[in-house]
């Protein structure tokens, strides 16, 4: 056997062996992810929010919410925040060094002033310019400092929370009035539960007004309907399977309920990372695991978080490159958690995971050139390009298939038919082009992490109400 | 579309409610789907329309055979269906199916019982007290908050039915039952509460100590006095916030106490905030935290006084044509001033729509708050909402630094 011969049976163990294992992983995920989706729209029906309003267990939540030149989205964004329906509730902002008028527009509408508030300095941050207080809405308070970017101005939050609960929302986000109080129903239910997340699903295509989604609908545009599929295989397969598992690593910083006093005694989130709530997640993990005290990461499927998704190439490369980068930092951060006995479940098969995640783009992208190479160059058997070809395409869009029919058994929001059958056509297709494009700007993204690069990036907020819907554009 | 049967449904029953056209076509409820989506129009109408509505709509309920279905799923369905109709006829105020309900929190699955435990809950049942608390000593910890919250309503006509429970062998019962009490007590349950300030459990004491609070009085400040020395810190924190509460002298004086001696910043921070409660002057409390240079009470109690518009209103009013109330809006400014608390008072000099308001605060800033303030004024002056007089005398103020020191 020749050296080339060798490195080819390497080249296809490493390949074929990663199709495998990532597939038995994806099984493993949606085997368990069955539990969650029979069990939670039922437990879902047995809660009546009405109730949880007026009830005196319903602890209060602060929503916190990190602004850096959001003066587009931000009024109504705070707006539709402070209707949320919940009975003791908070609406922090931290403006985080804003160039626009984001403080100057919150300042005018919200008819906010100075206060001497109790700022404790748990966590350190940059320096705090003023709080600020609303003469119209008691519940809304102000943080302006100098920008030290998101982490930074969520750690100034939690430095001024007083209450137990603290939710995390993104400014250009929109959360459905009672989501609040469906997220926060497992940890009424159960006091080891130290932190939930809801699912977050599109808004490009809905309608929106008022700061709240008035009409449910698919997005017009290709790429972000390939969004809303790889959005309902993350949540309700991936997501809902590691929740069930308590292994979940990742909260949405859009949409996030911690514990304040834990999140606190994590050492709050992490400012040199571009994945800060990855990051608080797997401490959060480390924290309890290694103390050997029991304890609840949840996903809840039921509470709704609506965002919009980049629709041009461009931006959504932007976006992937930057996930990629941020799974890197995380997993090189927390690269001594890997296979340490004391970690469980966390250190043997849910960092593992991530990590075949994040070699995903290295491995199939060089099978997509290499084993067409190797077959057409008679060096690899027809059974075995079939192989590959099923690995690579066809089961992986059985994953996207099935998480469809799971949304339309469970939650049902895209109510009509055609809906449906566009959704399981985008579906069928994703597997072919667009799944290729998000592999080559997950592997800019690696790149990128090497090349030392840690910027956000700039990021352009229209506003929902600002963007013209896909009927009016069309005449 | 999927939900339209909602909406036809819906329309059906606004006709009856409010009269009008009613549904385009009638619908059917021949599926299990149509009666889902019957009941769940007659749900999201009940818990808003008015409560003479509500029979109205209990009797579409039963006219449609709503009844009947959920009695049945209540009896024989699968736990989800149980618990799912124990609710819905809990919201639709069916009492006749009580004990039907009590009988869900024998069953062996969480869920089913949580769902009975809201339900009765819901309905607000004296008499499932008992079979509500039973659940505890046996049950998965899940259901603790949920049977909280169905005690305070089903004892909140007679709270005498949790007493007995102060001294049950469960300390989960024994602290549910001292929380049920922190929202029902009054003064007659001060002497079965005062027996429980002695109770093994920290978290049973502070429960019993914010109970005691509730009461109202003056005669559990014993206890109170007892807990607020207690081992445990939150304990104290609700012992100290208790005695904000009976507003009685031996209690201010205790409360006094627990401000300058505890060795927990917070709850020398809760005392002050309950001495404010207790005292409501602003002004001496503030000049007596100042005097004790603690910063966790006087920060704490600054907080507190912005949070609930104390302090805005002192500036809004610094110069009210009634003497005292001038004085006195004016005294509680330099208190804060004294204290090291500019943040407000600078802003208002800069934003405060009138003119007098900025002037008087700008020579209370003058007498009594330098040389602390004087790294602030520069940022201050650079403000262009700033009135020429203002920065004339802001200017004045940078230039003799010690003059009014």
């Amino acid at each position: 056997m020749s050296w080339v011969d060798v490195l080819l049976l390497l080249a296809n163990v490493l390949i074929f062996g990663f199709f495998i294992l990532i597939h038995l992983f994806y099984l493993f995920l949606l085997i368990v992810s069955l539990g969650g989706a029979y069990i939670q729209p039922r437990r879902a029906r047995l809660l009546v929010p009405e109730r949880l309003m007026d009830s005196v267990t319903t602890p209060p939540v602060t929503v916190l919410v990190a602004a850096h030149n959001e003066q587009a989205t931000i009024i109504e964004s705070i707006e539709a925040l402070l209707g949320l329906r919940y009975p003791r509730l908070e609406v922090l902002v931290v403006n985080d060094g804003s160039d626009d008028n984001t403080l100057q527009e919150l300042e005018r509408h919200f008819s906010l002033h100075r206060a001497d508030l109790d700022y404790r300095g748990h966590l350190p941050t940059e320096p705090v310019r003023g709080f600020y207080l609303s003469t119209l809405d008691r519940r809304l308070v102000v943080i302006d400092k100098v920008n030290g970017g998101k982490s930074d101005a969520l750690n100034a939050g939690l430095n001024l929370c007083w209450t137990p609960w603290v939710c995390t929302v993104d400014a250009d986000s929109i959360l459905e009035e009672d989501a609040l109080l469906r997220a926060l129903r497992p940890a009424l239910e159960d006091d080891l539960v130290v932190a939930t997340s809801g699912i977050v699903r599109i808004a490009n295509g809905c309608r929106v007004g008022g700061g709240r989604v008035t009409r449910v609908g698919l997005p017009r545009e290709p790429l972000a309907l390939f969004q809303v599929v790889e959005y309902l295989r993350g949540f309700l397969e991936g997501r809902l399977g590691w929740s069930w598992l308590n292994g979940l690593l990742i909260i949405s910083g859009a949409f996030g309920l911690f514990r304040a006093s834990v999140l606190r005694a994590v050492g709050g989130y992490a400012r040199d990372t571009v994945a800060e709530d990855m990051d608080v997640v797997v401490r959060v993990h480390q924290h309890f695991r290694e103390r050997k005290e029991p304890y609840q990461v949840m996903f809840v499927p039921d509470p709704v978080c609506w965002t919009e998704v980049p629709t041009t190439f461009a931006s959504l490369g932007r976006q992937r490159r930057r996930w990629h980068r941020g799974l890197m930092e995380v997993l090189s951060r927390h690269r001594g958690l890997f296979f340490r006995p004391r970690l469980g479940l966390l250190g043997w098969l849910v960092l593992p995971y991530f990590f075949l995640e994040l070699i995903a783009p290295v491995i199939e992208l060089t099978g997509m050139v290499l084993i067409p190479l190797l077959w057409w160059l008679g060096f690899l058997s027809f059974q075995a390009f079939v192989l590959y070809l099923i690995l690579a395409f066809f089961v992986g869009t059985l994953f996207s298939l099935w998480a469809v029919l799971v949304e339309e058994f469970t939650y049902r929001r895209y109510t009509r038919w055609r809906e449906l059958w566009r959704l399981l056509l985008y579906g069928l297709v994703e597997n072919f082009g667009y799944h290729q494009a998000v592999l080559v700007w997950r592997l800019q993204g690696l790149v990128e992490y090497y090349r030392g690069e840690r910027a956000w990036g700039a990021q352009r907020r229209a506003g929902f109400q600002r963007r013209p819907r896909p009927e009016a554009s069309r005449g | 579309m999927k939900d339209e049967r909602r909406l036809l449904w819906g329309q059906v029953i606004d006709a009856v409610l409010f009269g009008g056209p009613g549904a385009t076509r009638t619908p059917s409820l021949a599926y299990t789907w149509d009666r889902d989506a019957a009941e769940e129009a007659l749900l999201e109408r009940i818990l808003r329309v008015p409560p003479d509505a509500r029979p109205k709509l209990q009797s579409l309920f039963r006219q449609w055979g709503l009844f009947q279905w959920r009695l049945q799923k209540l009896l024989w369905g699968n736990p989800w269906q149980q618990g799912r109709s124990a609710l819905v006829l809990a919201e639709m105020d069916f009492r006749e199916a009580v004990p039907a309900i009590v009988a869900l929190l024998e069953r062996p699955y969480p869920d089913v019982r949580l769902a009975a435990v809201n339900a009765l809950a819901i309905l607000a049942v004296p008499g499932a007290v008992q079979s509500v608390v039973g659940l505890l000593p046996g049950g998965s910890g899940r259901e603790a908050r949920a049977v909280l919250a169905a005690l305070i309503r089903c004892a909140q006509t007679d709270p005498n039915r949790l007493v007995p429970y102060l001294q049950h062998p469960f300390p989960l019962v024994r602290l549910v039952a001292a929380a049920a009490l922190a929202e029902l007590a009054g003064a007659e349950h001060a002497p079965a509460l005062l027996e429980a300030v002695s109770d093994a459990d920290p978290e049973v004491r502070s429960r019993v100590a914010r109970a005691l609070g509730h009461t109202g009085r003056p005669e559990v400040v014993a206890g109170l006095a007892r807990l607020a020395v207690d081992s445990a810190w939150f304990v104290r924190l609700q012992a100290v916030a208790s005695l904000g509460q009976i507003r009685t002298e031996p209690g201010r004086e205790l409360l006094w106490k627990v401000v300058v001696e505890d060795a927990d910043a917070r709850v020398r921070r809760k005392a002050a905030l309950a001495l404010y409660e207790a005292v409501r002057d602003p002004v001496r409390l503030l000049k007596e935290l100042r005097a004790r240079a603690d910063h966790a009470p006087l920060a704490g109690l600054v907080d507190e006084l912005s949070r609930r518009g104390v302090a805005r209103e002192a500036i809004n009013r610094v110069n009210s044509p009634l003497e005292l109330a001038r004085e006195e809006n004016r005294a509680f400014i330099r208190e804060l001033l004294r204290a090291g608390f500019f943040e407000a008072v600078l802003y208002a000099i800069a934003a405060h729509p009138e003119l007098p308001v900025r002037h008087a605060l700008l020579d209370l800033v003058a007498t009594d708050a330098r040389p602390a303030v004087q790294p602030h004024l520069p940022a201050l002056l650079a403000s262009p909402a700033l009135d020429p007089e203002s920065r004339r005398r802001l200017e004045a103020l940078l230039t003799q630094p010690e003059a009014g020191a």
